[in-house]
């Protein structure tokens, strides 16, 4: 891929078609473990800037879908510490994304009612607050698993770590998510 | 199956709730108990052991909760930024290039007096000493074209690079009179160490051999610079 001798031309090419094919997945894996959408957006923002300074170096030794949710992982985590290291966060970025400025198409939304709209949004902001107060690495797992779907082997190739880490990890992740979302699901009574 | 193995199971089995999410929308059936899910050794043991059917139903509630959450898609200011940090990348790249092309710069041989006299002075007044050598042409020129190339430029932190620069040049400024200090306690030697300091109007704190630089300076300089100068990541 001949991406690094054309940047100042533009955004064209190779880098405009990796950036349309991976920009929701790198955002909603930076925006799900970050857990607000200014932090996404810097993640996001740094993800594809390692992706274009390294991609010409990539050696096809793992797929390149899991190396690019490495780097978006890794870099919500990184984000994540050293906004840590900072004043706290105001309450209002762990608001629902439609609240912080991203959107969210809620597709049934005309035929539930504004209540039940309203009582939905209200839910995912919980659990997404929820995931939120898990570890950053169990909240990575939790992520790729169910929100993009990745099979035990493609999250270790991601996380960089053995299929029996991955186990073990998402099975603690379970537990504390027992202990964060439990408590949110009886509170909206969902079985 | 013991208690452990049986949960992994259930645990690996739930990648059947995405599945099903993802072609059902988010209208997913929450009255059952998605038993079919489960490889059949695992659901016998679900059915003779009620607390481990229990823990299946919770760890189905979980995930069905967790799935209802859509992929957010990427604002569109994403697009600028990206466009933006790549393009100050690039030229980052090309400063880096014109950088290594520079011949190395020797310390002149009035900083070795200059070194001597501040080390032997407090600190405070060392600081307010450090003015007294220019930096040569090509530096500044070079950092001026670095800041003007860079202005407009932000960082994912939001701030413009011209601050982090700033920063940057203020961190050198403190490593040197750290550096001052330590040499004033070590009194001098340091050529021998594969150490050559300038100090200029920026303060530039050259290892051309990590391995071969004093451990006490090397942790110095990476507590000062986060890491950054600890000699980890080769000379610097």
């Amino acid at each position: 891929m001949a991406c690094q001798e054309s940047p100042a031309r533009g955004f064209d090419g190779a880098f405009r078609d990796l950036y349309e094919q991976y920009k929701d997945r790198v955002y909603n894996v930076c925006y799900r473990t970050t857990g607000n959408a200014a932090d996404a957006l810097d993640a996001s923002q740094e993800t594809f800037g390692i992706l274009f300074r390294k991609v010409s170096a990539f050696r096809f030794e793992s797929k390149f879908s899991s190396w690019v949710y490495r780097i978006a992982v890794n870099a919500s985590i990184d984000l994540k510490r050293r906004s840590a290291a900072r004043p706290a966060a105001s309450l209002d970025r762990l608001r629902s994304p439609s609240e912080n400025g991203a959107t969210i198409d809620f597709k049934d939304e005309h035929v539930e009612g504004p209540e039940a709209a309203a009582s939905r949004h209200e839910l995912q902001a919980e659990i997404q607050e929820a995931i939120t107060r898990l570890s950053p690495k169990m909240r990575a797992i939790t992520v790729l698993r169910y929100n993009e779907s990745l099979s035990y082997e493609e999250i270790a190739e991601a996380l960089g770590t053995s299929l029996g880490t991955v186990k073990s990890r998402l099975s603690r992740a379970h537990a504390a998510l027992d202990r964060e979302l439990t408590p949110v699901l009886d509170r909206h009574n969902l079985r | 199956m013991n208690r452990q193995s049986i949960r992994d199971a259930m645990i690996e089995s739930l990648a059947g709730v995405t599945e099903c999410h993802a072609a059902e929308g988010v209208h997913i059936d929450h009255d059952t108990d998605g038993l079919e899910l489960l490889p059949q050794t695992v659901r016998e043991h679900l059915v003779e052991n009620e607390a481990l059917h229990q823990e299946w139903r919770q760890l189905l509630r979980q995930v069905r909760a967790i799935s209802t959450l859509q992929r957010v898609p990427a604002p569109s200011d994403l697009d600028g930024r990206v466009v933006a940090s790549l393009q100050a990348g690039y030229r980052q790249g090309r400063v880096t290039e014109h950088v290594q092309a520079l011949p190395s710069e020797r310390a002149p041989h009035e900083l070795d007096l200059l070194v001597r006299r501040l080390a032997s002075q407090p600190f405070m007044e060392a600081a307010a000493d450090l003015g007294d050598l220019k930096a040569p042409a090509s530096l500044d020129r070079l950092v001026a074209v670095r800041l003007s190339a860079e202005t407009s430029a932000r960082k994912p932190n939001g701030l413009p690079r011209t601050s982090r620069l700033l920063a940057a040049a203020a961190l050198l400024v403190a490593t040197s009179l750290g550096l001052v200090r330590l040499l004033g306690d070590r009194d001098a030697g340091i050529a021998n160490e594969g150490l050559e300091v300038a100090l200029f109007s920026f303060r530039v704190v050259r290892i051309e051999d990590p391995t071969l630089a004093d451990s006490e300076l090397l942790g110095l300089l990476g507590g000062m610079s986060g890491g950054m100068l600890d000699g980890r990541e080769g000379s610097q």
